[in-house]
C-alpha cells in the first residue's frame, strides 16, 4: 500500500521540486557572488557541493533509466520504441534552447565582466598614486631634515635626561612621537602627544639594521588604525663622550586632509587592482556556476522527459498489452485507469469492451457446455439400451448405431458411420436380409413400420423386431430411426410353453385308451388264435403282435411325452459333475455295443447344485444322442469337463455326420430329428433341464467333423463363495 | 569476443587513471615547493607558563604573490594544539591556540603589512621576504598553565601554519580550493611538551 502511494505520480513529483529549487538557489547564488555578501560567499562553496551531489545524482539516475530504456527497446517492449522517440524529441527540444541561451548569456557575462576595466582609468589611478607619492616625498625629505637636526641636539644629553629633552623637541617639531633607543632598539626615552598607546611604536629590526649601516630612515607608514604616519629614524650622538650612538625616531603625523586623500586613492587603487586581478577568477566562477546551471537544468529536463514520457507511454503501453492478451484470449484483463482524458476514456473502453466479450464468450460455453451434458446423457442412454437403435440420414447412410444395434447384428457398425447401406451390406454379407427390409421400407412413403427379420448370423439365428420411423424435421431432414429387439428368446419360449401344452395334452389324452387297445389286442389273439387255422392263425399272431408292439411305441412315446410336459419339484444338492458322469458311464462301459468313451474330466471341478436323478437322466440322453448320432458300431465319444467363472462346463462329442444345418435353429425343439426312430424329444427335455437348474445347451459343428453338444450348469452357491475366497485373499 | 568488447573501455579508464595521477603528481611536487613549512617549534616553561618559540618558512607561489601584489589581503593562521598522550587510544585534545595573521601590501607606500590579529599589532615591512621573515617568527607567545598539566602523564604539542581560504575575495574561493598553487598549509610539526 505504502509502495502504491509513493509510486503515485504526485509523490514522484516532489524530487522534482526540490531538484527546482535548487536550480533557483543556484542561480540566485550566483546573482549575489558578485556583491561579495558574506553571507552568500560563505555559503558559496557548500551550495557548490550541494548541486555537484545533485548533478552526480540526476546523472546516475538518468544513465539507470537510459540503459533500462535500451534494454528494453532491445527485447522489444512495447511502447518501449514510442518512449525513445518521444525522449528523443523532448530531450532535443530541450537541449537546443538552453544550450543556446548558455552561449550568449557565457559571451555576454564576459564581455560585461570585461567592460568594467578601462585602460585610462587604471592610468589614471596609477597617476594619482603616484602623484600623492610625490606630495609626500617632498614632505618626507623635509622631515629627516628636521629630525637629523633634532636628533644633534640630543648631543651630551644623558639617558636619565633624555625624556625632558625629548618633550622640549616634540614641542618645538610638532611630532607626534619621539623617542630615543639604544642601538638594539631598547627604548631609553619617549615623548608622544596624541598617542593613546603606552608603548612606543619600535622600528623594525631591518629598520635598526639600515640605520648600523649608516643609512637613515625615512617613510610613510601607515600606523595601527590611526592613519598615516611619518616615520623618521635617524642615529643620535651618544648621551656621553666616548658613549655608544644612539637612535631617535620621530613620528609625524600627515596633515589630516592629505591623509585622508591619500589613503582614499590607496584604497581606490587598491580595490581597482584587487577587481582586475580576479576578473579571471570571477569569469572562472561565473562559467562554472553557470555551467552548473546548464547541466542542472539539462539533466532535469531529462530527467523530466523520461518521466513524463512514461507517464504518457504508460497507458498506451497498457492498451498495447491489453489488446494482445486479448488477441490470445485472455478477457480477464482490467487496464488501470490512470488519467481523466482522452486515454483515460480509450481505457474505460477498453475495459468495457474486453467484459462485454468475456461475459458473451461465457455465455457461449455455458450454452455449449449444456449442449453437450444434453448429448452426453442421450449418448449414454442410447448405449445402455438394450435395443437396437440406427439412424440413416436421407441418402440413407448410417448417422448413428449404439452399441446394442452393433451386437445384434454382429458387425462393428461405429466403424461405417457416414456410410450407405450398400456399402455395409458388401462388408457383412450376413446382414443382407437386414438391409434389404430396411430399404423395401424406407422406399415407401409410410413414416412408421414394424416388422419381423430373421438374421442369419454367423453362430445363430436371430429374430429381429424392427420399427422404423422418419424423424421430425430438424436441420436433418430426411432422417430414419430404426429401433430393432432380439426377439429369439422370446419367440422361442412361446414356442417351448406351446410345446410343453402339447405334450403335456398328449400324454393326458392318449395314455388312457391305449392300455385298453393294449389289452384288447392281446384278448383278441389269446382267444381266437386256437380257434383259427394255421396260415389265420400266423395272421392273426402278426397283425395282434404288431399291434401291441406299435401301442408300445406309442406309449414310450407318451411316456416321453409325459417326461417333457413333466414339472416335478427339483430335490438338489450339491454334487460332483465328474462322479456323476463317470457313475453314468459305467453303464454304457459293460454293454456290448462297442462303443468307446473318451474322458478328459477337470479335477478339482467345483459342485453344482442339482438334482441328481434329473441330471442323470439328462446325461442319459446326451450320451445317448451321440451314440444314435454315429450308426456304424465303432462310436467315439469324447466328454470333457472344464469349470468356467460361475459356471461348470460339460461338452459332448461325437464323430457323426454333424448336425443339418436346416434343423440347428429348431435343434432342440420337439419332433426335430434326423433320426428314423424316436420322439426326438432327447434334446428337447434335455435343453428343459438344463433350464430348470438355470444352465444353458448350445450345439455346433466343429470344423473337423461330428458335433458337440455343449453344457453349462452354474455352480453351487457355497462352491462359488470358496472359488471366491482364494481370489480375494490373493488380493488381499 | 564479448570480453574483447568490454576491455576496451577499461584499457581506456586505465589509461586516464595513469594520466591522472601522473597530472596529479606533478601538481603535488610543485605545490609542495610552495607549501609552508615549520623549521622549528619549542616552548620553554617561564614562571609556569609555557611560552612558544617557532619558526615557519612561508613561501609563496607565484600565484599567491600575484594576488598579493593585487590587493588580496592573505590571512594566515597558525595553529597550535597541546595533547595528552595516550597508548591505546588516539591523543587526548587539551588546547587549541590559533595565531592569526594578516599579510597585505600597501601600494601608497610600497611596503607590506603585517597584521597579528591575536594582538593587533601591525608592522610594515619595505620587503616582502622581510614580511615573511617577520610573520615567521614566533617568539614568547604564552601556550598554556603549567598548572593545567598533570604530573607524569605525557604531552605532546603540535603546530602548523596555513591559508585561511575563507578569508579570500569570494570569486577566488573557487580557485583556491581547486588549484594546487593555493594548497599551502605546512604539516603538523609536533615536539613533546617538557615538564
Amino acid at each position: 500500500m505504502a509502495l502504491a502511494t509513493l509510486k503515485h505520480p504526485r509523490f514522484r513529483l516532489v524530487p522534482m521540486a526540490v531538484l527546482l529549487a535548487l536550480l533557483l538557489g543556484s542561480l540566485y547564488l550566483m546573482s549575489n557572488v558578485t556583491q561579495s555578501s558574506e553571507q552568500f560567499s560563505r555559503l558559496y562553496l557548500p551550495l557548490l557541493a550541494l548541486n555537484g551531489t545533485a548533478l552526480v545524482a540526476l546523472s546516475a539516475l538518468i544513465v539507470v533509466n537510459l540503459a533500462r530504456l535500451v534494454r528494453q527497446y532491445r527485447q522489444g517492449v512495447i511502447g518501449s520504441r514510442l518512449t525513445l522517440r518521444m525522449m528523443i524529441l523532448f530531450v532535443t527540444l530541450a537541449v537546443a534552447p538552453v544550450s543556446m541561451v548558455f552561449y550568449f548569456s557565457l559571451n555576454f557575462l564576459h564581455r560585461s565582466i570585461d567592460s568594467w576595466f578601462d585602460v585610462r582609468i587604471e592610468q589614471a589611478l596609477d597617476d594619482a598614486l603616484e602623484l600623492s607619492r610625490v606630495a609626500l616625498d617632498a614632505r618626507l625629505s623635509e622631515l629627516l631634515n628636521q629630525t637629523a637636526r633634532l636628533a644633534l641636539e640630543l648631543e651630551g644629553t644623558p639617558d636619565g635626561a633624555a625624556l625632558t629633552v625629548l618633550n622640549d623637541l616634540r614641542a618645538r617639531s610638532n611630532a607626534g612621537e619621539l623617542t630615543l633607543f639604544t642601538q638594539k632598539g631598547h627604548i631609553i626615552a619617549s615623548s608622544s602627544g596624541e598617542f593613546s598607546s603606552i608603548v612606543p611604536d619600535t622600528p623594525g629590526e631591518a629598520i635598526l639594521l639600515q640605520l648600523a649601516k649608516g643609512q637613515n630612515y625615512v617613510r610613510l607608514d601607515p600606523i595601527r588604525d590611526a592613519g598615516l604616519y611619518v616615520r623618521v629614524v635617524v642615529s643620535a650622538p651618544p648621551g656621553a663622550a666616548g658613549g655608544e650612538r644612539r637612535v631617535v625616531q620621530a613620528l609625524f603625523p600627515v596633515a589630516a586632509r592629505q591623509s585622508e586623500l591619500a589613503s582614499g586613492v590607496q584604497a581606490q587603487y587598491t580595490q581597482y587592482k584587487r577587481l582586475a586581478y580576479l576578473r579571471q577568477p570571477l569569469k572562472y566562477t561565473f562559467t562554472v556556476t553557470l555551467s552548473l546551471v546548464l547541466a542542472l537544468s539539462l539533466l532535469s529536463a531529462v530527467w523530466a522527459a523520461f518521466f513524463s514520457t512514461r507517464r504518457l507511454v504508460a497507458p498506451i503501453r497498457d492498451l498495447a498489452e491489453g489488446t494482445r492478451a486479448v488477441a490470445a484470449g485472455d478477457y480477464t484483463l482490467r487496464l488501470p485507469l490512470q488519467s481523466k482524458d482522452e486515454l483515460g476514456f480509450l481505457v474505460v473502453s477498453f475495459n468495457d469492451m474486453t467484459q462485454k466479450i468475456a461475459r458473451a464468450r461465457d455465455a457461449l460455453n455455458h450454452s455449449q457446455q449444456h449442449a453437450e451434458a444434453q448429448r452426453a446423457y442421450l449418448q449414454a442412454l442410447l448405449q445402455h439400451l438394450s435395443s437396437g437403435v440406427l439412424t440413416l440420414d436421407h441418402r440413407q447412410c448410417l448417422r448413428t448405431a449404439n452399441a446394442a444395434a452393433s451386437e445384434l447384428l454382429g458387425a462393428r457398425l461405429d466403424d461405417h458411420t457416414g456410410m450407405p447401406l450398400g456399402a455395409i451390406a458388401e462388408r457383412h454379407p450376413h446382414l443382407n436380409a437386414f438391409i434389404e427390409t430396411l430399404r423395401h421400407h424406407l422406399a415407401t412413403p409410410a413414416r412408421e413400420w414394424r416388422e419381423e427379420v430373421i438374421l442369419e448370423g454367423p453362430g445363430a439365428r436371430k429374430t429381429l423386431l424392427c420399427r422404423g420411423t422418419a424423424l421430425p424435421a430438424t436441420e436433418s431432414e430426411g432422417d430414419t430411426l430404426i429401433v430393432f429387439d432380439d426377439v429369439t428368446a422370446l419367440i422361442q419360449a412361446q414356442r417351448d410353453a406351446a410345446w410343453g401344452e402339447v405334450a403335456r395334452r398328449l400324454a393326458h389324452e392318449f395314455r388312457n385308451p391305449l392300455t385298453p387297445i393294449q389289452l384288447s389286442a392281446e384278448r383278441l389273439r389269446h382267444k381266437y388264435l386256437k380257434t383259427l387255422d394255421a396260415k389265420e392263425g400266423e395272421l392273426l399272431d402278426r397283425l395282434t403282435h404288431t399291434i401291441v408292439q406299435q401301442v408300445e411305441v406309442m406309449k414310450d412315446m407318451v411316456n416321453a411325452f409325459a417326461d417333457y410336459a413333466r414339472n416335478p419339484l427339483l430335490q438338489t444338492r450339491p454334487l460332483d459333475l465328474n462322479r456323476l458322469i463317470n457313475e453314468v458311464l459305467d453303464l454304457y462301459r459293460g454293454q456290448a455295443s462297442g462303443a468307446r468313451f473318451q474322458t478328459r474330466l477337470e479335477a478339482g471341478l467345483p459342485l453344482i447344485e442339482a438334482d441328481a436323478g434329473r441330471l442323470r437322466q439328462l446325461l442319459h440322453n446326451l450320451i445317448k444322442n451321440a451314440l444314435e448320432a454315429t450308426p456304424d458300431s465303432g462310436a467315439r465319444i469324447t466328454l470333457s469337463t472344464h469349470s468356467l467363472p460361475d459356471f461348470v462346463e460339460l461338452s459332448v462329442r461325437d464323430h457323426g455326420p454333424g448336425i443339418p444345418r436346416e434343423i440347428m435353429a429348431q435343434l432342440f425343439e420337439p419332433y426335430v430329428t434326423t433320426k428314423p426312430k424316436g420322439a426326438g424329444l432327447g434334446l428337447a427335455i434335455v435343453k428343459k433341464i438344463a433350464e430348470e437348474h438355470g444352465g444353458t445347451l448350445s450345439a455346433e459343428n466343429p470344423r473337423d467333423g461330428g458335433a458337440r453338444l455343449v453344457l453349462r450348469l452354474p455352480v453351487s452357491a457355497t462352491a462359488r463363495n470358496a472359488q471366491d475366497l482364494p481370489d480375494k485373499a490373493h488380493t488381499l | 569476443m564479448q570480453s574483447s568488447v568490454n576491455a576496451k573501455p577499461l584499457a581506456w579508464l586505465l589509461a586516464l587513471w595513469l594520466c591522472a595521477a601522473g597530472f596529479a603528481a606533478q601538481a603535488e611536487e610543485e605545490a609542495a615547493q610552495h607549501r609552508f613549512s615549520v623549521l622549528h617549534a619549542d616552548t620553554t616553561l617561564v614562571d609556569g607558563v609555557y611560552l612558544l618559540n617557532a619558526r615557519v618558512d612561508y613561501r609563496l607561489s607565484e600565484v599567491i604573490m600575484g594576488a598579493l601584489q593585487n590587493g588580496v589581503m592573505l590571512a594566515v593562521q597558525v595553529e597550535v594544539e597541546v595533547e595528552r598522550e595516550r597508548a591505546l587510544l588516539w591523543d587526548a585534545e587539551l588546547t587549541r591556540l590559533s595565531q592569526r595573521y594578516e599579510l597585505r601590501y600597501h601600494a601608497l607606500t610600497r611596503q607590506y603589512l603585517v597584521k597579528n590579529l591575536n594582538t593587533a599589532v601591525q608592522q610594515a615591512f619595505p620587503t616582502q621576504a622581510a614580511a615573511l621573515s617577520a610573520l615567521g617568527e614566533i617568539k614568547n607567545v604564552p601556550l598554556l598553565d603549567e598548572h593545567l598539566l598533570t604530573p607524569g602523564v605525557n604531552y605532546s604539542a603540535r603546530l602548523r601554519a596555513r591559508l585561511d581560504h575563507s578569508q579570500l575575495p569570494a570569486p577566488l574561493r573557487l580557485t583556491a580550493l581547486l588549484s594546487p598553487a593555493w594548497q599551502t598549509a605546512s604539516a603538523w610539526y609536533t615536539w613533546p611538551l617538557q615538564h
